[in-house]
């Protein structure tokens, strides 16, 4: 229940639906550029060196006159990965097409994109929703085009300044159907989308870079109408959670103008992440006339479906068929699996560490570590797993530690800590462990004067335990754990209480 | 038959980022209006289902080999494109403020 | 030297130790230098005398004083160079006040191939702004004058190339040629010009007018110079996706063992749109005079038709115009060319832009605002699209026409070289200039312009011919038997 601007309770939820068709563009990880033989920004090994301003600019890159354009064959087989993990038709015969518009980091004045007849049409993904992803919803891909980025620009005070290291990077747009309804299940398509086109290694996926860039067309509509409402278009967002944020505000946004008479604008807007709101960036009317035409550089690309076959054979394991083997391979929960091949390192990282002798045992303690503090401090870094400190042995080792009691999962839980700052080999877990002194106490003998100590010295709660109050057991262990600074057995401490107070 | 009139002119010449004078709208308008009076011979043509032809080739586009080629560099080492460059600073190309 | 007309007899020459590279090339820039004509933009003399001294020197000391014909086949060859094409190094303008400063960073593919062969490129000649014109008026560095006829126009858009061949500053010329820009000036000019099939020889580094038509081709004193140099500068290119992957004949050999008597039996083709009314009779006759000649020799002259002849100026202006209006869009003033000093001082991007692009010339503009007309949401269907298909009509007809014909033969303009400013001031006049050599391009034939006479006045008349797509051997064969007629190169 919200409030109205007039101060009136009202019940959004029941009377509008937000309707949302997700774009994402998406840098392909090729050596060289979509169509000029300048080194493409992504290095095969995935890192992102910055480079000097404009030394990966040759005169195609910079459009100059008489340069033309040669298609990469790398940046076709990618897309068509793209294409065919997605469940898309692969078009033999697809077009490149000039968009025209002028801005100073648009080399040609046109950007060499796809309009009619783009590379892959018609296909879908399937999302997991709901608390543990137990419900699984299929959201349709409208098409997946090839096309050139542009540059970047530079603002300074009283002028701009332009590098074209970017323009010419290949990407793919993928274009979703209007198939998402909320905030959640934008954000659930774009880390399947991100998983699919990282496992298949067309894109190295570094969000901070710009490698997967999504633009939201919003509009909301009275629930049970068929008709679209005007929509605006929210620009290039580049993290998951702003896009869930933008896409919040925004329909919010819609329904507020909605309600107070007004009409949406059609326009294009842009995310605030600091302020979480949405602001204008042009109406619709100022808007581009495209001037779109078939590029007479390039003429149609035709591909024959034994081509398309031979990519479709070569396909990596993608993330929903991993997820599966890790359910069935590893007892691991689905949603666990879910998360842990989100990401592609994270998946590989996850499977390196259970493949050793006894693994399978280990699966379920090792992905609790991963996806939790693991997870947890890769975020906060802002890292992949495989640009860290981490090694799967490490997490070997410590779901080793757990199950045969040496340590509990609090301790562990340190361990992952200090590994994240320093690192080490596989022996710099039994260290650590040694050196904080975490090591569980098993034998809870030398504990017994202790635990008789601290139930005479409360003899108040005593009674209310033995009176039935069951709830006081916690009270004892944890006065226990804290006497044995929390290196005690928790099950084994939690019995010896329960033997005591029944004996004193 | 589209009236070419200077109002049009100013229009697609905005959208082709092209200042002109007064007295060029004035003369586009009259030459542009001409020619596609001429041009308006090809509505008597029957087209139906006939495949337009963009291109100069038949035939399908031939797809390059991913290969980095180096990099052209001046003596400096500083990268050659910018040797055109009408006004250049941090070996960026400088254009009046893009934003605001 | 005004007797050396053909690359043979200069290698003839070179042979006997009468003339070296370097000689000849300085030679030309005294011509060049003492002409009125205004045919060049910029010279890049030390650059050409380098290479002529290269070569003088190699020609003794590395081979011996023998032209190296087969390896090296345009040794010592000073040619010029339309300013479309780009050479690493040298101004490029295209005529255009735009490019007024910009020095490209790289070759055209077509002049690296020349001057791998042995070519020597003494500057670049002036031409109409952007390739569009068929007077050479439009340039922004004056227009070019006629060789021989002062108050006359050299025909455009190559009509640097055309002036400066006919008046002998080089031995031969690139042109470039998107709806006859080859063809008018080497007809209005007394010389051989020739367009290959599109998608012979490589666009890269040829700046672009209308990228479905453009092709790059030889402007020269003889069919057997334009063989060469086009058998040289032909084939497949990495960097141009349009390049045709199609074997490249010796079309050089052709033309030598080309004979009058070769005329018997061959099927000349005359197609009845090519000869209306408002043709003037003297072109009328000299074009019908070499037909008969063919035809006394034993050709087969076929009449044939190619109904949609009559709209080819249209089609051409929507497509080309389109396409035009595209390829300018990169000229912004941000990574080349010229910024005016008031664009600096515009207060946003926009303003910059137009303040820039404003100083375009006004028939570029003409085209620009034509062709973003065209292509603009709403009338791309009716304008671009309903073009291309009565392209795709005009190509259909040649095709038919083929059927029966191994080549055809028209006039290539209905008058000879008209007056400066006789046309300029009606753009749909000066468009329908280029009726006869239009149609070719639509259909990416390759096509020729061959001396056959002058009129009363003694300006040039030339024949046109065309063949089928990628058949230069049959274009080159019927050309020089049309020189043979004429009584041309020998
Ligand atoms: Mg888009
Ligand atoms: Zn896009």
């Amino acid at each position: 229940m919200s409030i109205d601007y007039l101060g009136q309770p009202v019940n959004y939820d029941t009377e509008f639906e937000t309707v949302i068709g997700l774009e994402v563009h998406v840098q392909l990880a090729t050596d060289s550029k979509i169509f000029s033989p300048a080194k493409s920004r992504l290095s095969q090994d995935g890192s992102v060196a910055e480079e000097a301003t404009n030394a990966n600019t040759t005169e195609i890159c910079a459009g100059h006159p008489g340069t033309l354009p040669a298609l990469n064959e790398t940046a076709v087989e990618y897309a068509i990965r793209a294409g065919l993990a997605t469940n898309c038709q692969i078009n033999l015969r697809c077009i490149f097409a000039r968009k025209h518009y002028f801005y100073a980091d648009l080399p040609k004045g046109y950007q060499i994109s796809q309009f009619d007849l783009p590379l892959c049409v018609n296909g879908f993904l399937n999302i997991e929703l709901g608390a543990e992803g137990e419900t699984t919803k299929r959201i349709g891909i409208t098409r997946i085009h090839m096309e050139e980025d542009a540059g970047k620009s530079v603002h300074e005070y009283g002028y701009s300044l332009i590098n074209l290291n970017r323009a010419g990077t290949p990407l793919v747009e993928v274009v979703s159907e209007p198939d998402l309804r909320n905030p959640e299940e934008a954000g659930a398509y774009l880390r399947k989308l991100y998983a699919i086109v990282t496992a298949l290694g067309i894109c190295d996926g570094n969000l901070q870079e710009g490698n997967f860039r999504c633009d939201a067309n919003v509009s909301v509509r009275p629930k049970g109408s068929t008709r679209l409402g005007t929509r605006t278009e929210i620009k290039n967002v580049n993290s998951f959670r702003f896009v869930e944020k933008a896409i919040e505000y925004e329909a919010e946004r819609q329904r507020q103008v909605i309600l107070s008479g007004d009409r949406i604008v059609q326009e294009t807007r842009l995310y605030d992440a600091q302020k979480n709101q949405t602001y204008t960036m042009r109406a619709k009317e100022e808007a581009e006339d495209y001037r779109y035409f078939p590029d007479p550089d390039l003429p149609p690309l035709v591909l024959d479906s034994e081509y398309i076959e031979s990519i479709r054979n070569s396909l990596p394991e993608l993330p929903d068929d991993m997820r599966d083997r890790f359910v069935k391979e590893y007892g691991i929960t689905r949603y666990d699996a879910g998360v842990l091949v989100s990401q592609k390192s994270m998946a590989r990282f996850f499977e390196e560490s259970v493949s050793v002798e006894g693994g399978v045992s280990l699966a379920k303690t090792v992905a609790n570590l991963l996806i939790g503090e693991a997870a947890r401090l890769l975020n906060e870094g802002g890292i992949d797993i495989r640009a860290s400190r981490f090694k799967p042995e490490h997490f070997t080792e410590l779901a080793k530690l757990i199950s045969d009691k040496t340590i509990s999962v609090t301790a562990a839980k340190q361990v992952i800590g200090i590994l994240w700052s320093e690192g080490g080999t596989i022996t710099a877990v039994l260290e650590i462990v040694e050196r904080e002194g975490l090591k569980q106490v098993n034998d809870l003998s030398s504990l017994e004067p202790i635990i008789a100590k601290i139930i005479l010295d409360n003899p108040k709660q005593a009674e209310e335990f033995r009176a039935g109050k069951d709830k006081l057991i916690g009270f004892f262990v944890g006065q226990a754990m804290k006497a044995t600074q929390g290196k005690a057995n928790p099950a084994m401490l939690q019995e010896l209480v329960l033997k005591k107070l029944k004996e004193q | 038959m589209i009236d070419v009139n200077e109002t049009l002119i100013q229009k697609v010449a905005d959208l082709a980022r092209l200042e002109l004078s007064e007295a060029e709208i004035r003369e586009y308008a009259s030459s542009i209006g001409g020619i596609l009076k001429h041009v308006e011979q090809l509505n008597s043509v029957s087209t139906e289902g006939v495949e337009p032809m963009y291109y100069g080739i038949d035939g399908s586009l031939r797809l390059r080999e991913d290969l980095v080629q180096p990099m052209a560099v001046k003596e400096d080492g500083k990268p050659r494109i910018l040797e055109t460059a009408p006004e250049s600073i941090h070996d960026g190309f400088k254009v009046p403020p893009m934003i605001g | 030297m005004q007797e050396l007309k053909t690359i043979r007899q200069i290698h003839d020459a070179f042979d006997s130790g009468v003339l070296t590279p370097s000689d000849l090339t300085r030679n030309y820039f005294e011509t060049i230098k003492s002409s009125q004509h205004n045919a060049w933009i910029t010279l890049c003399e030390r650059r050409a005398l380098q290479q002529a001294e290269e070569l003088t020197n190699d020609l003794t000391y590395k081979h011996g004083g023998k032209v190296p014909r087969s390896a090296l086949p345009l040794f010592g060859i000073p040619l010029g160079i339309k300013d479309v094409l780009t050479i690493d190094g040298v101004r490029t303008t295209c005529a255009s006040k735009m490019l007024d400063n910009y020095v490209p960073p790289y070759t055209a593919t077509a002049v690296v191939k020349l001057e791998a062969a042995g070519a020597i490129s003494l500057g670049k000649l002036n031409m109409d702004e952007f390739a569009m014109g068929s007077s050479n008026e439009n340039s922004a560095y004056g227009t070019v004058l006629h060789p021989t006829h002062s108050d006359r126009v050299p025909g455009g858009s190559s009509g640097g190339s055309g002036t400066a061949v006919a008046a002998d500053h080089c031995l031969a010329a690139l042109g470039t040629d998107t709806g006859g820009s080859i063809r008018l000036p080497a007809s209005f000019c007394g010389i051989v010009g020739m367009k290959p099939t599109y998608g012979r020889i490589s666009r890269y580094g040829q700046i672009a007018f209308a990228s479905s038509l453009d092709q790059i081709g030889p402007m020269t004193k003889s069919v057997e110079d334009a063989a060469l140099l086009c058998q040289v500068m032909a084939g497949v290119d990495a960097k141009d996706s349009t390049s045709a992957e199609i074997e490249v004949d010796n079309w050089q050999q052709t033309v030598l063992e080309t004979r009058v008597s070769d005329a018997k039996g061959l099927r000349v083709g005359v197609p009845q749109e090519y000869f209306i009314d408002g043709i003037d009779v003297e072109v009328r006759n000299a074009i019908e005079g070499m037909i008969q000649k063919l035809k006394d020799q034993g050709a087969e002259i076929v009449p044939v038709s190619l109904p949609h002849t009559q709209y080819a100026v249209s089609t051409y202006y929507v497509i080309a115009v389109s396409e035009a209006s595209s390829n300018l869009s990169r000229y912004d003033g941000v990574r080349f060319g010229v910024r005016p000093p008031e664009a600096m001082q515009a207060a946003n991007l926009l303003d910059f832009y137009k303040k820039v692009r404003g100083n375009f010339g006004a028939e570029v503009k003409r085209r620009i605002i034509l062709g973003t007309f065209a292509l603009s949401s709403g009338f791309y269907d009716a304008y671009y699209r309903k073009a291309a298909q009565v392209r795709r009509l005009m190509r259909t007809d040649f095709e038919n026409a083929f059927q029966k014909v191994d080549v055809m033969v028209s006039p290539v303009a209905p008058t000879t070289a008209f007056k400066l400013g006789e046309k300029s001031k009606d753009p749909l006049t000066m468009y329908l200039t280029d009726i006869f050599t239009i149609p070719a391009s639509m259909a990416g034939l390759p096509a020729m312009s061959v001396p056959v006479g002058n009129d009363h006045q003694g300006l040039s008349i030339g024949m046109h011919l065309f063949a089928p797509r990628f058949n230069e051997t049959v274009l080159f064969k019927a050309g020089r038997i049309v020189e043979l007629l004429a009584g041309g190169a020998k």
